[in-house]
């Protein structure tokens, strides 16, 4: 699991990675190109298509990193045995919305090939890009599974400093 | 007693929104002696080209569908859209309901729904900025602003420029002087605030194009309602078509055209546009005969209609 | 449209249901804020729409899977992207080090550079907590040599970091013109006289705190010219690339996701240049970019699925009905959406006030009457104050994370006059909505 999660990690990374650059390359290319008279045809269609993908690899890597932006105002204020709930119960509630949302993603493909929608530019189907959306995010699956099984093993995180409710917290 | 979802991505104070929503919406409550409630949401549950699989998936009962929008799935509706054929929304509104019910409807196209009305905009016009478009000549060369899809060919035939920005843009396109001619009604250049900005209009008969619009209701829905019900939604649709389209008239016959040369039907410029409008046309036939229709019929019928309701106007 | 009681009903329980579980969830666990408002859309859709759940996921899954192929959000990641780069080059120093050789050696000079170059960085970057947390590293250690009272040049740091997400760009203005339909250029356009207002108080703040505590912030270092000339040498690259982007999005040459892409591509040539660049940094800065992304795109998912619940709850139309029944005049509705605004700042903080109430507050202000540009740009300011007032002032915590040995208090004591600032500069700008509009107008 754990090194399956690391290969993933780098292949998530770099789909994003990639997706990133791609899309900088385009709106460059658009933008000095209209000016130029030869605007690049079909570069927001692009552009939005190369969108899905990066958002749904980025999305795993948040999960892998853990993040998410969390609010939590109360919690601090809790005594040990409570806030070991509350850490039990947000993680099982976490890894439920996050199965959830890949059902949803994927259960928007299928619909979205069941209809047949196509591109405005590239008249091509847009599922793929949906389906391979959703594979993407199926690996912040793993990611939390990954995170389940070493969290005994690792020295439990430093606390957040007082108060520092979304402070994305950055994995070591 | 049942209660139908209405969905609109359309403006608040847009033409067709008054009559074939809010209106119809009211005329379904009152047949229906309030048997039939209709629920609008405050704004849209879909995107514009998403309202057909909106209603496929039952997130709303009732909506617009939009002909360029499901040009993938729909090819008959877009009789209406052709060059020529939308001399006025009503009379085109008209012409596509009547057509529709009595040659489309059992080609069976708009699976899973039941349209109630149809309505066209105006056929689409030539704004010039500066400088007429009244020849051949005038036009080469010049950039035109046009919505997506088969105007953009049309215009390419003249060896023009087309431009194409979201309509919201319009106004920054032409007052950074990025087009030379807009193909759009006097009503749409007002919305837009350009109309001051134009100084010739030169009209093409019937228009260059235009868009039709279906009012839909899924077919689910409707298979759910009584016998009664479905009735009074029928009687409420009623002259509907024609409704939709004079208010859609009326908003582009608001637009203040004293500032306005008026260049009616140049000749030398309609030759030149007619090869690719006749293409444009036989394409049309050619989608409609594959869907099993008699394509010249379903025109001729539909432009006897056009006559018959341009006459009476 | 009349809708049906017995709805109207469902609306107000479902509303109470929805948001009560929102506000428990997101104050008695630490469920990610995106997640949370998911559950809680979908849940309120499923409560009222007759095709109950449904109806609730062809819903959210249209709008989560919309927003991830919306070419004028990729304006975000672009931008986020950009901020990464610029840090990267060292940028982000350069500008600190060029304020300080101009104005540092003066009394409370150190601070006012301090501010020009929280501002030189929010035209780099669309993020308060990355302004705050990268100038605080920058910033912070020369006024400390200088003997600066660490509350005040820790809030220095934290008020100038909010100017992030009003000069422009700003990923607080992209989820506004997100939830609202509006366009992010002309937001943008919008945001930026407000933002050098901003920049401008804050330096005439730190000056008035040098007259009057002249312990808090003595002279710096003296530099001579030549260093001068140097460092300023150092930073046209950050002013051009500021000015390409802005030049090119209020004369319509740029829309606003390639102004972004300009910028982020910009960046990299630079970054490039610098001989900052190499395969190891330029992944890592992937990485960041996405996982900020990543971070912002949950939540603005969870928000828009809020939108339509209540959108179907009807709820801000009533608002609307409601509001205008108590007979207020519209500028009285508009201050007691600010106190509300205000209160709430006090709690909860940057995204989470924009994403939770954009929904039901921009329906009232736009039945009033109000430019929503205008209403964006004074979101954001209230947003920008909640970032520094107590209890719950993000950018404030973010400097005591990363200097431990201060106390809040005297952070939340030196803040004080950046906050007087801002309430004139939220008055200047409820008075004269043109500070926002003028350079919008001269766009359109
Ligand atoms: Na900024
Ligand atoms: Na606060």
């Amino acid at each position: 699991m754990i090194k399956l999660s690391k290969y993933l990690d780098i292949f998530c990374a770099t789909v994003s990675g990639l997706c990133m650059i791609a899309m900088i390359g385009f709106n460059f290319a658009d933008s000095i190109g209209r000016q130029l008279s030869r605007p690049l045809l079909g570069a927001q269609e692009a552009v939005s298509f190369l969108l899905a993908i990066f958002f749904f690899a980025s999305l795993s890597l948040v999960t892998r990193e853990n993040a998410n932006i969390r609010v939590g105002l109360l919690v601090e204020l809790y005594p040990a045995g409570l806030r070991k709930a509350e850490r039990v119960f947000g993680a099982l509630i976490e890894a439920l919305c996050t199965a959830l949302l890949v059902w949803m993603v994927f259960d928007r493909a299928a619909r979205l090939e069941n209809i047949g929608t196509l591109g405005t530019h590239y008249i091509v189907p847009l599922y793929p890009f949906v389906y391979a959306g959703a594979l993407l995010l199926l690996c912040a699956l793993v990611f939390l599974g990954e995170r389940a099984l070493t969290h005994h093993r690792r020295p439990s995180r430093p606390e957040s400093p007082r108060g520092a409710h979304s402070v994305p917290q950055k994995k070591k | 007693q049942t209660d139908l979802i209405f969905n609109s991505y359309l403006p608040p104070f847009n033409a067709s929104r008054k009559a074939a929503l809010t209106d119809f919406a009211a005329e379904i409550e009152a047949q229906s002696g309030g048997e039939v409630t209709i629920t609008i949401p405050d704004s849209t549950l879909a995107p514009s080209d998403q309202q057909y699989e909106m209603l496929l998936d039952g997130v709303a009962d009732m909506a617009f569908l939009a002909t360029d929008d499901l040009s993938q799935l729909v090819a008959l509706n877009g009789i209406a859209d052709l060059p020529g054929n939308a001399p006025s929304a009503r009379a085109a509104s008209v012409a596509l309901w009547e057509t529709y019910r009595e040659m489309f409807k059992s080609a069976g196209e708009y699976k899973g729904v039941v349209l109630l009305s149809t309505h066209v905009l105006p056929g689409r016009q030539i704004m010039g900025l500066d400088d007429p478009i009244d020849s051949a000549e005038s036009a080469r060369g010049a950039k035109f602003w046009v919505p997506n899809g088969p105007l953009t060919d049309v215009i390419s035939s003249l060896d023009a420029v087309p431009v194409h920005t979201n309509f919201p843009e319009v106004f920054e396109t032409v007052s950074k002087g990025l087009v030379d001619a807009l193909v759009m009604t006097p009503g749409s250049a007002e919305a837009a605030k350009v109309l001051e900005r134009t100084k010739y209009y030169t009209t093409v008969p019937g228009g260059l194009g235009s868009v039709s619009f279906a009012v839909a209701i899924s077919e689910e829905r409707w298979n759910a309602l009584g016998a009664e019900e479905q009735a009074a939604v029928l009687r409420a649709a009623d002259g509907l078509p024609g409704r939709t389209g004079s208010a859609l008239d009326a908003a582009d016959a608001q637009a203040d055209m004293s500032g306005l040369t008026v260049l009616q039907s140049p000749a030398n410029l309609l030759e030149a546009l007619t090869p690719e409008m006749e293409a444009q046309i036989a394409g049309w036939k050619e989608r409609a005969t594959a869907k099993g229709i008699d394509a010249d019929a379903a025109l001729a019928f539909y432009r006897s209609v056009l006559a018959r309701e341009t006459g009476a106007n | 449209m009349v809708r049906i009681p017995f709805l109207r009903k469902r609306s107000k329980m479902a509303f109470l249901i929805v948001f009560g579980t929102l506000v428990a969830l997101i104050t008695l666990t630490r469920i990610p804020l995106g997640f949370v408002m998911v559950l809680c859309g979908i849940g309120g859709i499923a409560l009222l729409h007759p095709r109950g759940f449904d109806a609730a996921f062809s819903i959210a899954e249209r709008e989560i899977v919309n927003l991830a192929m919306n070419e004028q959000f990729a304006t975000m990641p672009l931008f986020v992207m950009m901020g990464v780069f610029v840090v990267k080059a060292g940028l982000a120093d350069d500008l600190f080090g060029m304020a300080q050789r101009w104005i540092g050696h003066k009394r409370g000079g150190l601070g006012m550079a301090t501010i020009l170059a929280c501002g030189g960085f929010a035209a780099l970057s669309g993020s308060s907590t990355a302004s705050a947390a990268t100038m605080a590293k920058i910033c912070v250690p020369p006024m400390r040599d200088a003997d600066y009272d660490e509350g005040f040049s820790a809030a220095a740091v934290a008020a100038g970091g909010t100017m992030g997400i009003l000069i422009p760009p700003s990923g607080a203005l992209i989820v506004y013109a997100l939830l609202t339909e509006e366009s992010i250029g002309e937001l943008f356009i919008a945001g930026l006289v407000p933002g050098l207002l901003q920049l401008f108080l804050y330096v005439i703040a730190g000056g008035i705190v040098a007259r009057l505590f002249p312990l808090w912030a003595p002279a710096g270092p003296v530099f001579g010219w030549r260093d001068r000339f140097a460092a300023l040498g150092k930073v046209w690259g950050v002013l051009a690339l500021f000015a390409m982007v802005m030049l090119g999005l209020v004369f319509g040459i740029f829309t606003a996701t390639e102004a972004a892409g300009f910028g982020a591509g910009g960046a990299f040539l630079f970054s490039v240049a610098r001989g900052r660049m190499s395969f190891g940094v330029l992944a890592e800065s992937l990485r960041e970019a996405a996982r900020i992304s990543g971070m912002i795109f949950l939540v603005a998912s969870g928000a828009l699925v809020l939108n339509q619940f209540v959108n179907i709850s009807g709820l801000a139309g009533d608002l609307v009905g409601g509001i205008s029944n108590l007979g207020l005049s519209p500028f009285h509705v508009i201050l007691c959406l600010i106190a509300f605004y205000m209160v709430l700042g006090c709690f909860l903080d940057g995204f989470a006030i924009i994403f939770l109430t954009v929904p039901v507050v921009v329906p009232v202000v736009a039945a009033l009457g109000y430019d929503l540009v205008w209403w964006g740009i004074v979101t954001v300011i209230i947003v920008e104050i909640s970032l520094i007032t107590p209890p719950v002032g993000m950018n404030v915590y973010i400097l005591k994370a990363m200097l431990p040995k201060v106390s809040i208090m005297r952070i939340f004591r030196g803040v004080m006059p950046f906050f007087v600032m801002d309430m004139l500069r939220l008055v200047a700008i409820l008075a004269f909505p043109m500070i926002a509009l003028w350079l919008v107008e001269f766009s359109r």
